[in-house]
């Protein structure tokens, strides 16, 4: 999928020098395109994740470049891939903070690089768009002002939804599974709030490390603890390493898995293979184009989806689906900041992203999107869980 | 040659210890050197084999060490909880101090671990350290997922990359410091130094004297080292280095030529002592044998016996010279016993012919004065029976020289004196003795011209002389009257020159052919008048034959017979002669009166026969006057007094013998030059021998034939004249 990354450069740039062609003279310092940095993991475990925002910010930036561009200049999205390492992202946004006309970064999957990265943005007044990190700290930050920004799963409200979720299946003891990072660790504060709250138990914590081989240990001790069902938060390839030790215990032994969405940012399902349908998983998900909330927004954003990338044709062949509907959204919302700010400024464009009244998105109307006090887009009531069918493709569960 | 004398003074050992000793040491010196060397060569192959074959091992230990370096940082960045580290960059800081201050390697605990991010910048360390790998020239080939390793003053460092998801995120750095890294590096083996370079800088060396720790490894190692180097394949820039020291590489060859040192004196010694008792049973037996013979050649001691010991082949040559020494002594009496009777023989015809000779001189002599006696004319019988005397006392005279001759041959008491000598040239003296006679017959000699011109013949001369002139008188005597003679010549085969001379004789009867050349056989047929001696021919053929030549005829009755001898040709070429044809009319008048003018002859003779026989026959010559002595002292006296033109000394005289007269006179220098002749009945050839030695010019032998004498006279006086004329 990264292959497309350099033909969507070639697009962009193709568009960037049709304006030079057709502004005038004296516009032309004005008529420079207006760049989007897209700060994700585009080549490794989640690459799957970065090429999906790509996707839905190229669709976003398309449609608002069709209808005149933003204050009349067309917006660009410019690429950097993090593989979801810290020092890549920060060193990414040192340097997209150096372009003159960065407006905003989309971010990746990722909550460590956005944890990591959030210093640097603030520093340097970046508009830094979340269409997928769900750690709640990457909005809850304590800065002030905010340049974050998320049309996402916050894990507060993820961590309060799965376990509901686990409950209604009549699971009373979970066992936790979590990736031993900043977002394992905000899913943690959640999982317990809500446990809490719910009258859950949760029978341990057994934290996962990326880079691991083998997880059979950790959920060999959940079960000892008496977890019933094992709530899940990992990345895709330790996703899938969990999924296999897990079906690779005797069928009667095999716990039921509840699943944060980061496993869905990659080629999950390839890599577990015939494994997945001897693991009862279900997976946190928002929207999906199977069943979209708003059929014909959906429809028309696919339409154009299918046109620009030809190697789809159908809402099954959406990879990572949540992350293109997110990023588009994400992408129309600062759009429409930009307008109402009336300006390119990204501290006035920020001050605006909080203040637009109304957007009727791809998965769903937000009337308002943000407020000074809530930059989350989404809640729990956006939340939906999902299961892999036999193809491999994330279809909804039913209840 | 003493038997007593130390066996190592005599010659014989000092020679052959001198020829032996150092031919074998200097062998000896060559097997050591040849031996030495090869065995250098042999261990200095094995030894580098050897090297070779450490180095093999260093080098897999050494990969071993360093793969386990290299493994264990590779298994610590495979650590989940540094990959982990690399992306909860909020709380790594709260444990990766933590663990990397506990963090031990196994290989080494002095070495320093550091983790880095993507771009050199450190995460966390296990010591302090400067600055960040940000621009570290290894940070490009770890990012792209090699593993670096490199070796330096400093140490030892190894970078891993550290990966998630299969993408280079990180570095783990493992720094081993020098001292660890040399012992890593460098392993003490045995006698063998070990030393390893990276990029070609001495890193560590187990001895500082192979190589320097910071030198350059080409030139590190010193002459005094077998040097192999090897470049390790799996780490690029390393290369081994394994020495050992030649010394105690080639300590095996040392003790070797100790060793050969050692066998060459004790065979040098031995040697000697075995040369000196071979020699000692050997010389002993020999000093014997040569005591021996100097013993038989000094005083003909032949009685003398060696003792019989020693070796088997000494046995046999002293039983082989006892036995020879005896046999000596037998035919050493034997050929006494014949010399003496040979000698007695010798004798017997030397006093024979002398004693024949005085009275034949009278005989011939009075003889001669007879029939040439003009003042008182013989009547025609007186003259016939004188000539009838003089024929028969020739014919003794003959018959007794030939006899004498015949002796000496048969006896072998003869010597030839083989030179060059012209055919021609002897010819015609022939012809000069002969042709009287052939005049007094009637018959004409013709010299072919060949003849005179024909190559010189290896031959005595006076013997060649004597066989021709036999032929020519044969040829002359048995011819008809007025026969012819002719002598011709041709080249024969195998170098050989054949002389034929061909009378018109009555010829030799067939029957008889192979009696000619016996003694005393005398073919004359109807000729019972032809006077001969009946051995010339013998002789004849026995000097043709010791002149390596050979002789023969062919002959029809009643036409002649032809005579050939065969000498060989002698290298030299002849000159030409002038061809001439001699007949018996064109013979010379030898004395001419003005010759003989004025001169004085000295005659010393005891025998008043012989002395009157002189002054008759001087009377004769116009001009010479005669004076005589009877005994050499008063010769002496007269030809210092006299001052003769000529000596005519008889050489057996009463008291000083004529020899000794012919000395005193020679040693007066006023008189050293006057001719002087010897007549003497002495006819033996060592007589004659004695006489021409003692310096007389001419031998005259008794009976006088007055021929000879006038010949003589004629010599002295001719030759005298030239000299004075000249």
């Amino acid at each position: 999928m990264s292959k497309t990354a350099p033909l969507s450069l070639l697009v962009g740039l193709a568009l960037m020098v049709g304006f030079f062609l057709l502004s005038p003279n004296e516009a032309r310092a004005d008529n420079h395109p207006i760049l989007i940095g897209l700060d994700a993991d585009m080549s490794s475990g989640s690459a799957l994740s970065g090429e999906a925002i790509r996707r839905g910010t190229a669709v976003a930036i398309a449609e608002i470049n069709e209808s005149g561009g933003l204050l009349g200049r067309p917006l660009m999205l410019t690429v950097r891939d993090h593989r979801g390492n810290p020092s890549r992202g920060k060193d990414n946004i040192i340097e997209l903070a150096e372009m003159k006309n960065l407006l905003a970064v989309m971010g990746g999957i990722h909550t460590p690089v956005a944890m990591a990265e959030l210093d640097l943005l603030h520093d340097n007044k970046i508009i830094y768009l979340s269409p997928w990190a769900a750690g709640t700290p990457v909005v809850d930050n304590g800065k002030n002002p905010n340049y974050v920004f998320r049309v996402s799963v916050r894990d507060q409200f993820a961590g309060r939804f799965l376990v509901k979720g686990a409950a209604a299946r009549g699971y009373k003891k979970l066992g936790l599974l979590f990736e031993r990072t900043g977002w394992g660790r905000s899913n943690e504060k959640a999982f317990a709030k809500a446990a809490d709250e719910l009258g859950i138990k949760l029978t341990g914590v057994q934290w996962l490390n990326w880079g691991a081989k083998d997880l059979t240990a950790q959920i060999k001790m959940l079960k000892a603890d008496g977890a019933e069902a094992v709530m899940l938060v990992a990345n895709p390839r330790e996703g899938v390493i969990a999924v296999k030790n897990m079906a690779s215990l005797p069928a009667d032994q095999r716990l039921p898995i509840i699943s944060h969405w980061g496993i869905t940012g990659g080629r999950f399902a390839e890599g577990v293979g015939e494994d997945l349908q001897k693991v009862n998983l279900s997976v946190l998900q928002t929207m999906s184009f199977m069943n979209p909330p708003r059929p014909d927004k959906a429809a028309s954003f696919l339409a154009r989806y299918y046109k620009m990338y030809k190697d789809t044709s159908k809402p099954e062949d959406i990879r990572a689906g949540v992350g293109a509907a997110h990023a588009y959204d994400l992408m129309h919302l600062l759009g429409l900041a930009v307008k109402q700010a009336g300006s390119l400024d990204r501290a006035r464009v920020r001050d605006a992203l909080e203040a637009v009244k109304h957007y009727k998105g791809l998965v769903r109307v937000y009337n308002p999107p943000f407020s000074p006090s809530r930059h989350d887009a989404l809640s729990e009531a956006d939340f939906s869980l999902a299961r892999y069918g036999a193809n491999g493709i994330l279809v909804p569960a039913s209840r | 040659m003493g038997e007593t004398r130390p066996v190592f003074r005599s010659a014989t050992a000092r020679s052959i210890l001198l020829r032996m000793v150092p031919a074998s040491l200097a062998v000896l010196l060559l097997v050591g050197y040849l031996l030495t060397s090869f065995a250098r060569t042999e261990l200095e192959q094995e030894a580098r084999q050897r090297l070779s074959l450490l180095s093999l091992q260093i080098e897999i230990s050494l990969e071993h060490e360093i793969d386990f370096i290299v493994n264990a940082a590779n298994a610590m960045a495979g650590n989940e909880i540094l990959i982990d580290s690399l992306i909860d960059s909020q709380s790594r800081t709260t444990y990766l101090p933590i663990f990397f201050a506990s963090l031990r390697l196994p290989v080494a605990g002095e070495s320093r671990v550091v983790f880095t991010d993507y771009k050199g910048r450190i995460l966390a360390k296990t010591d302090p350290i400067d600055g960040d790998f940000q621009d570290a020239p290894w940070l490009r080939s770890v990012m792209i997922g090699e593993q670096v390793v490199q070796f330096g003053a400093h140490g030892m460092r190894v970078v891993v990359p550290v990966l998630y998801n299969d993408l280079v995120e990180g570095t783990l750095v493992i720094d081993l410091p020098s001292i660890t890294m040399r012992n890593i590096l460098v392993q003490e083996i045995g006698e063998t130094a070990n030393a390893v370079s990276y990029d070609g800088v001495v890193l560590a060396s187990s001895d500082a004297d192979f190589m320097t720790p910071g030198g350059d490894d080409r030139v590190a190692a010193s002459a005094g080292w077998l040097l192999f180097q090897k470049n390790m394949t799996d780490y690029a820039g390393l290369r081994l280095a394994v020495g050992q020291k030649k010394v105690a590489a080639f300590a095996a060859v040392d003790k070797m030529i100790n060793a050969l040192f050692v066998v060459g004196g004790v065979l040098a010694i031995s040697l000697i002592i075995g040369i000196l008792t071979t020699l000692n049973s050997l010389t002993s037996p020999l000093s014997r044998l040569t005591a021996a013979v100097q013993g038989v050649r000094s005083a003909e001691d032949m009685k003398r016996k060696i003792k019989i010991s020693g070796p088997e082949e000494f046995q046999i040559l002293a039983s082989a010279f006892n036995d020879m020494t005896s046999r000596l002594l037998r035919s050493a009496s034997k050929r006494k016993y014949a010399e003496a009777a040979n000698e007695a023989k010798s004798e017997f015809l030397s006093s024979m012919s002398h004693e024949l000779r005085t009275p034949l001189n009278a005989i011939l002599g009075f003889g001669q004065i007879l029939e040439m006696d003009d003042e008182n004319r013989l009547s025609k019988d007186q003259k016939e029976s004188a000539h009838m005397i003089l024929r028969g006392g020739q014919h003794l005279l003959d018959l007794i020289n030939e006899v004498l001759d015949l002796s000496k041959i048969e006896s072998g008491n003869f010597s030839l004196s083989m030179e060059p000598v012209q055919p021609g040239e002897v010819l015609g003296e022939c012809l000069t003795l002969i042709g009287p006679m052939a005049k007094s017959e009637g018959i004409t000699i013709t010299v072919e011209p060949a003849v005179l011109s024909a190559p010189m013949v290896m031959a005595d001369r006076t013997r060649f002389k004597q066989v021709l002139l036999n032929l020519l008188s044969n040829a002359v005597k048995y011819n008809r009257p007025h026969g012819a003679v002719t002598v011709s010549t041709e080249i024969g085969d195998g170098g050989m020159l054949l002389l034929s001379v061909k009378d018109t004789g009555v010829g030799i009867a067939e029957d008889v052919h192979d009696d000619v050349f016996n003694a005393f056989t005398r073919f004359s047929g109807n000729q019972t008048d032809v006077e001969g001696t009946g051995i010339g021919l013998t002789i004849t053929k026995k000097l043709v034959e010791v002149m390596k030549g050979r002789i023969g005829f062919f002959s029809t009755v009643g036409e002649g017979s032809t005579f050939w001898v065969e000498i060989p040709l002698s290298v030299e070429k002849s000159p030409i002669l002038e061809s001439a044809s001699f007949t018996r009319n064109e013979e010379r008048e030898m004395l001419m009166s003005e010759d003989t003018a004025g001169r004085t002859v000295l005659y010393v003779e005891d025998n008043p026969a012989n002395l009157k026989l002189i002054e008759m026959l001087v009377k004769r010559v116009p001009g010479v006057s005669l004076i005589s002595a009877h005994n050499a002292e008063i010769g002496v006296v007269m030809v210092e007094e006299h001052k003769p033109d000529l000596i005519l000394m008889d050489i057996n005289l009463p008291g000083m013998s004529g020899i000794e007269a012919l000395k005193k006179i020679r040693e007066n220098p006023e008189l050293a030059d006057i001719p002087a002749a010897a007549i003497s009945a002495n006819a033996m050839p060592r007589d004659i021998e004695k006489g021409m030695d003692a310096g007389f010019m001419d031998y005259l032998v008794k009976p006088i034939q007055l021929d000879q004498v006038r010949a003589l006279f004629a010599r002295v006086f001719q030759s005298g004249d030239d000299a004075a004329s000249s």
